[in-house]
């Protein structure tokens, strides 16, 4: 009976186990070779990329119907898909753990890997609609999960429809009569770039900026904003109300990407993570996903 | 007969053996199981505490490195935001790391309550499961 008892015990004990368990490291690879490995094809774009540190990320975008391209991007233990229907302005999203099929997160190293990838694919295809179609897509898909939160869940169907799912903004990225440049001091100003967060709502004034958009300068890599009538370099937390440009504000995408859509939700979402608050941050959630459509699907403006 | 003395013994074996993996299932969920309740268990007992928000109680609920923020820092936040849990939905074990745990939690910000569940991630960090915000 002792032995029996004996036997209850262990087989209790062992089904238990520890919650904890050893640290375990799916994904885990060796470093790659650094740098863009790109191929572009009649049909298909597909290629490695690594930063150098972590392993190597693999991607593909292909037609697999007419106007309907399946895209693949493989980091860090993570598979990304995206099966976009660029005619209906549909497209169903997934990220999960490649080894097992179960869901999981974007991590903050995901979305450097993920980020990394989307400058590289910007510095080596053509901009705007000259790239092919399968290029273009694969790099609208990698720039909505470079900027994707953890809060979001990783399957999501993106549906967008000009007029409303989104709204153009192609205008105000013009000023002095130029899509790039120099305003020359002749601005076109947006009111308001708007989000809501913990400081308050839309209507905050705290919670708006009055916004230049376009591909008019960037300082370090950041945008300027009016301080006492100057321009000074960096990003307001929360004024009431400043004047902001640069580095594309307002464009899908983070930054300058190869795409050049201006909309209305894309502004709203710089006005958020250009506004004290991380590119992943939680509060601009709403922001991100009324954003979505507008990356995949909205016309390049030029 | 000979057919059934020969593996009567055998068959006692089976059942014992049933019998202690019922026992194992009835005394205790699967690890998953486990790491799941320990996580959901952590999410309501921070929400619960944050009101009062005393960092004493909710510092060693929060998870710590990469980019977390100071136990104060976070519950302002979350204090000057009105955050409050309503409800869980779901919680599943990440696929990529078997010491994290994903929640899928109801949430509401000034009263009110959002259409859909955020993702909050609960890791196993010196023994015990935290929330990372």
């Amino acid at each position: 009976m002792r032995k029996m008892l004996g036997g209850v015990v262990a087989v209790v004990m062992f089904a238990c186990g520890s919650p904890s368990g050893a640290p375990s490291e799916p994904g885990a690879q060796p470093p790659a070779s650094e740098g863009l490995s790109l191929t572009v094809e009649q049909g298909a774009t597909r290629g490695t990329f690594s930063d150098g540190q972590s392993g190597e990320v693999k991607f593909s975008s292909r037609e697999v119907e007419p106007g309907v391209y399946r895209i693949e991007v493989s980091l860090n233990g993570m598979a990304l898909t995206s099966l976009v229907d660029a005619e209906n302005g549909v497209s169903a999203m997934d990220g999960f753990a490649e080894a097992n099929g179960q869901n999981t997160q974007m991590t903050d190293a995901d979305r450097e890997t993920v980020s990394q990838l989307y400058a590289a694919l910007n510095a080596e295809l053509p901009a705007g609609d000259a790239a092919t179609p399968e290029a273009k897509y694969l790099r609208r898909a990698v720039s909505l999960w470079s900027q994707h939160p953890s809060t979001v869940e990783m399957q999501r169907t993106v549906m967008g429809e000009q007029g409303r799912g989104y709204t153009m903004l192609c205008s105000y990225a013009k000023c002095n009569g130029v899509w790039s440049g120099s305003c020359g001091g002749s601005y076109n100003w947006y009111s308001y770039a708007k989000h809501d967060c913990q400081h308050g709502g839309f209507d905050y004034t705290g919670n708006q900026q009055i916004a230049q958009l376009g591909n008019h300068g960037t300082c370090s890599g950041d945008e300027y904003y009016m301080s006492n009538g100057t321009w000074v370099c960096g990003e307001p937390d929360h004024w009431s109300r400043p004047k902001v440009m640069g580095i594309c504000f307002g464009r899908c995408g983070g930054g300058c990407g190869g795409d050049t859509q201006y909309t209305l939700d894309a502004t709203n979402h710089d006005g958020c993570v250009r506004n004290g608050h991380a590119l992943a941050s939680a509060y601009c959630d709403d922001q991100f996903s009324s954003a979505s459509d507008d990356e995949m699907f909205a016309p390049n403006c030029y | 007969m000979a057919r059934s003395s020969r593996y009567g013994g055998a068959a006692w074996v089976v059942r014992v053996a049933g019998l202690l993996l019922a026992l194992a299932t009835l005394a205790c969920g699967s690890p998953a199981e486990k790491k799941r309740e320990a996580a959901q268990a952590t999410v309501r007992r921070f929400f619960t505490a944050l009101p009062a928000g005393d960092c004493a109680v909710l510092g060693p609920l929060l998870a710590t490195g990469g980019s977390a923020r100071p136990c104060a820092t976070t519950v302002e936040e979350l204090h000057s935001h009105g955050f409050e849990l309503v409800d869980i939905v779901s919680a599943e074990v990440d696929g990529r790391d078997a010491n994290a745990v994903l929640v899928r939690a109801k949430v509401a910000r000034e009263g009110t309550v959002r259409d859909e569940p955020v993702i909050l991630r609960v890791e196993l960090q010196d023994g015990g499961w935290r929330l990372r915000l």
